[in-house]
């Protein structure tokens, strides 16, 4: 029963009363970040009020891989080849340097902090002649977490209200780079990752592996995204079949992607992107946008509601100084990265008012498509093998804690800001404030 | 020849998905994550072979079934038995719930299809098909059981009391007919009309008068087979509490539905997926009654049922765009389930007890014509498509196989039980596989339907 009442909550939370949270500050960053939804699940999980109990889990990891081919394919179809030229050079600078930056700077850090914190066999170690032990067994959790630290959360309306055309300028640098950074930290996270296996209970990392999980995915996702085209105009016109096609693409994707251990939300991104830039452009892919663009709230908070569910905070008392200094070492890590991008955007003469400085204190904060790549994480075989240092809850956990302390920064950096934002606060001041 | 060629990349594909992390990387791929591109591959490959066979003039249904034998354990093996039968210990397979799921989505669609004011001045009609229909087959069924059994090995060397309980058994069982399919072939073909009307209401009243009847059968024999077990009335109560229950939950449910039309009225799609998800696993659920042995669940049939009904006949108008959300959420489902059903038939069962199997399907088309036309003539109903009818009551399914699972559980320690349920599968199967084809020559002759257009 509690897998039908996260549904109807995410339904509700889709409403349009539940949008008008939005109109405040601090509402924005709590519906559009997640994290309500993502605390209610954590309140109705196995740690909470155990609404959802164990034995739902078999219906809760197909929900969670579903709405994550969804959100894959939707990201998909934004990455049209013309998106590119539409992009301004230093948007594209400030992203490169964030994501060779994060997975490399923040996954050092995280891989330091998991070092310093384990020992031994511990560290991973698998035991067993065939399996990688060591700081190797970690990797593949250090790269994750540099990976999720990849960019930032597009979300505007908590960092200004003024909409004045100097501010709507780096809005707009924050929301292109949000895009563009959460697609190459899936490809990234892909790339990275695809070598490392969990066979029996060891953990190796195989280059045949990586190879046949992308021949397959490449293959899956260029073969599904021209097969969803033609599907796409033998559905006609009927609502019915355009569903069993968008349904059967993303389940079909998503599926394939998990049981070869890759990240359904990238191959799926991959076979949106061939439906968007396919050879023919026809009115059944301007009907699929529309579908699936209307799934895209009730999705988002069922996929943060599972998130939710799937919450370990134990990790925060029983794996404390691991837990701690991972989450320091993150937001340590991620403060610097960040900072050096912010002065690239303000070294280029983007911003240079005020509020423009506080604006780009949004680059601190967590791009939301980092609890999704979790998600997909935390349901596959590396989060589950018996020697990992980190269960796939406990990422998760560690993952809402680096989010939700690197959302307060623009409220932070608003507060520290001189002089102060007269007009902003006036705003704020009529929208009801946040409490 | 381009629908043959994507049916045959989309199989390719997962059939290379699956070889590739299981024989080739080993990877230890949880049953649940498996399923996930199940789902897709029935779903996709349902409909895809649902367009060939309607371009051979065969029913969609026939389709997906055919493409979930083909994809199912028991042939390719794409799809695993892990991932849709039930395992040793009991618990629930992965995709377990999905056939609960769209039996829920088709029954309320169902209840959203029958129009009490239709109903008014046809009940004794109905009435008299139904009685007809239902004390024939079952009286036919089991004698033919009870006359043949000296010819069937299983049968052969029990006593004549527990042949007669066998016969019965199997009596009620073949009665059973599919209002998932009637549903899914009158939704498909757009049909409208007295045939598909009273197929329709006879097919669904004829499932809530089964649940009592097997009930009440399945106590009186385990009464006279069990010396031990007497004829339990908490046993009778609990079928009452169960069939009341699951329609007064439904009406509820129902009002619920209502109220979330009227006043969030958004994302009715992902509503009323929900609402089945939430109605499938509302049936999951034991409910205890202080002062009766052993609990009760609802019948997700019943409750979406009531549920559809309840709002077609008292909200019509702020119900009517949760309908139209439920014909677009149809296909897919139906896709789905159809190719699910066919991927759980065992094969080697049928090749097995085919001929017992064929021989009791043939006994029952005979009985179901025989009883339909008496109950036509009863009802005074001489009218064209009167002729057709007997043949939207040919197929089975879900209903007809959780029938059958019950028998074989409740007599698990007898050495018929297994046989008996392996023949009447078979025979569920043939009777799954030719009752849509005789259902869409009823619905097209008959004029009420129409072949799917959907460009």
């Amino acid at each position: 029963m509690g897998v039908a009442l996260v549904v109807v909550l995410a339904l509700l939370a889709s409403s349009k009363r539940f949008w008008r949270l939005r109109r405040t500050r601090v509402g924005a960053v709590l519906t559009t970040g997640g994290w309500l939804m993502l605390a209610v699940g954590l309140l109705l999980g196995p740690h909470g009020m155990a609404l959802v109990k164990l034995d739902e889990w078999a219906v809760i990891d197909p929900l969670v891989l579903i709405c994550l081919g969804w959100v894959g394919v939707m990201v998909g179809l934004g990455a049209d080849r013309k998106l590119p030229s539409m992009i301004p050079a230093v948007v594209k600078k400030v992203v490169l340097w964030d994501v060779s930056a994060s997975v490399l700077i923040i996954g050092a850090a995280a891989l330091w902090a998991i070092a310093q914190n384990t020992s031994g066999a511990g560290a991973g170690g698998s035991g067993g002649a065939a399996g990688i032990s060591g700081v190797d067994a970690v990797l593949p959790l250090a790269i994750l977490l540099g990976v999720c630290s990849v960019s930032w959360s597009a979300e505007g309306r908590s960092l200004t209200s003024t909409g004045s055309d100097a501010e709507g300028r780096v809005i707009q640098v924050l929301r292109a780079g949000s895009g563009i950074g959460g697609m190459l930290a899936l490809a990234v996270y892909v790339f990275a990752l695809g070598g490392f296996v969990v066979q029996g209970d060891q953990l190796i990392n195989s280059p045949l592996a990586l190879s046949l999980e992308l021949i397959v995915s490449m293959l899956m996702a260029v073969v599904l995204g021209w097969l969803g085209l033609f599907l796409m105009g033998l559905a006609g016109r009927g609502n019915g079949e355009l569903l069993v096609v968008l349904l059967g693409l993303v389940t079909l994707v998503a599926g394939a992607a998990a049981t070869m251990g890759d990240s359904p939300l990238f191959v799926s991104l991959l076979v949106g992107a061939v439906l968007v830039n396919g050879p023919q452009k026809e009115k059944g892919l301007t009907r699929l946008k529309r579908v699936i663009l209307e799934g895209e709230q009730p999705v988002a908070k069922i996929l943060m509601l599972a998130a939710g569910l799937l919450l370990d905070p134990r990790v925060c008392w029983q794996k404390a100084p691991l837990a701690w200094t991972l989450i320091a070492a993150i937001l340590i890590a991620r403060f610097v990265v960040k900072l050096i991008g912010a002065r690239w955007i303000l070294r280029r003469g983007m911003a240079d008012t005020a509020t423009n400085n506080t604006v780009l204190f949004g680059l601190m904060r967590q791009n939301p498509l980092a609890i999704a790549i979790a998600c997909g994480y935390a349901i596959s075989p590396l989060a589950t093998y018996p020697a990992a240092p980190l269960t796939g809850g406990e990422v998760l956990m560690i993952l809402m804690m680096v989010g939700l302390i690197s959302e307060l920064s623009p409220f932070i950096g608003r507060a520290c800001s001189k002089p102060p934002n007269l007009k902003c606060d006036l705003n704020y001041g009529l929208q009801g404030g946040d409490a | 020849m381009k629908v043959i060629v994507s049916l045959i990349l989309v199989t390719a594909l997962a059939w290379l998905t699956r070889w590739v992390s299981v024989d080739v990387l080993n990877l230890n791929t949880a049953p649940q994550i498996g399923a996930v591109m199940s789902v897709g591959l029935l779903m996709l490959g349902g409909w895809l072979s649902g367009k060939i066979f309607e371009r051979i003039q065969l029913p969609g249904i026939t389709g997906y079934l055919a493409f979930g034998i083909l994809v199912g354990p028991f042939v390719l093996g794409i799809v695993s038995a892990e991932q849709i039968l039930p395992s040793k210990d009991g618990s629930v397979a992965p995709l377990g719930f999905i056939s609960d799921l769209a039996i829920a989505l088709i029954a309320l669609t169902a209840g959203g299809e029958i129009h009490l004011s239709w109903l008014k001045g046809r009940t004794k009609k109905v009435l008299a098909i139904l009685a007809m229909h239902v004390l024939i087959v079952m009286a036919c069924i089991a004698t033919f059981v009870f006359l043949t059994h000296g010819a069937v090995h299983f049968l052969a060397d029990i006593n004549t009391l527990t042949i007669a309980v066998v016969a019965l058994l199997a009596g009620v069982v073949m009665v059973a007919s599919s209002p998932a399919v009637t549903i899914a072939m009158i939704s498909d073909y757009k049909a409208d009309g007295p045939l598909s009307q009273m197929t329709l209401v006879v097919t669904v009243f004829k499932d809530l008068v089964l649940i009592v009847l097997f009930a009440t059968v399945m106590a009186v024999s385990k009464g006279l087979l069990d010396a031990e077990a007497s004829l339990s009335g908490g046993f009778l109560i609990g079928v009452a509490f169960e069939l009341l229950g699951s329609l007064a939950i439904g009406a509820v449910l129902g009002l619920l539905m209502a109220l979330y039309v009227e006043k969030v009225g958004t994302h009715l799609t992902f509503f009323v997926v929900g609402s089945c998800l939430m109605i499938a696993l509302l049936g999951e659920h034991e409910i205890h009654i202080p002062g009766l042995d052993h609990g009760f669940h609802l019948e997700p049939l019943l409750t979406a049922l009531a549920a559809g009904m309840f709002m077609q006949n008292v909200w019509p108008e702020k119900s009517e765009p949760l309908f139209h959300s439920i014909e677009a959420t149809s296909l897919p489902v139906y896709c789905l389930f159809f190719a699910l059903e066919a991927a759980r038939i065992d094969l080697r069962v049928l090749s097995s007890l085919w001929m017992f199997s064929l021989a009791l399907v043939t006994a029952r088309t005979c009985a179901t014509w025989f009883s339909v036309y008496l109950g036509m003539k009863l009802a005074g109903l001489r009218d064209a498509w009167t002729q057709k009818l007997w043949l939207g009551m040919i197929s089975q399914a879900g209903v007809s196989l959780a029938l059958v699972g019950l028998i074989a559980e409740g007599f698990a320690e007898t050495t018929w039980a297994l046989p008996m349920k392996e023949t009447l599968v078979g025979a569920i199967f043939i009777s799954q596989v030719l009752g849509p084809i005789g259902f869409r020559y009823a619905l097209l002759s008959s004029g009420e339907g129409r072949k799917p257009d959907r460009d």
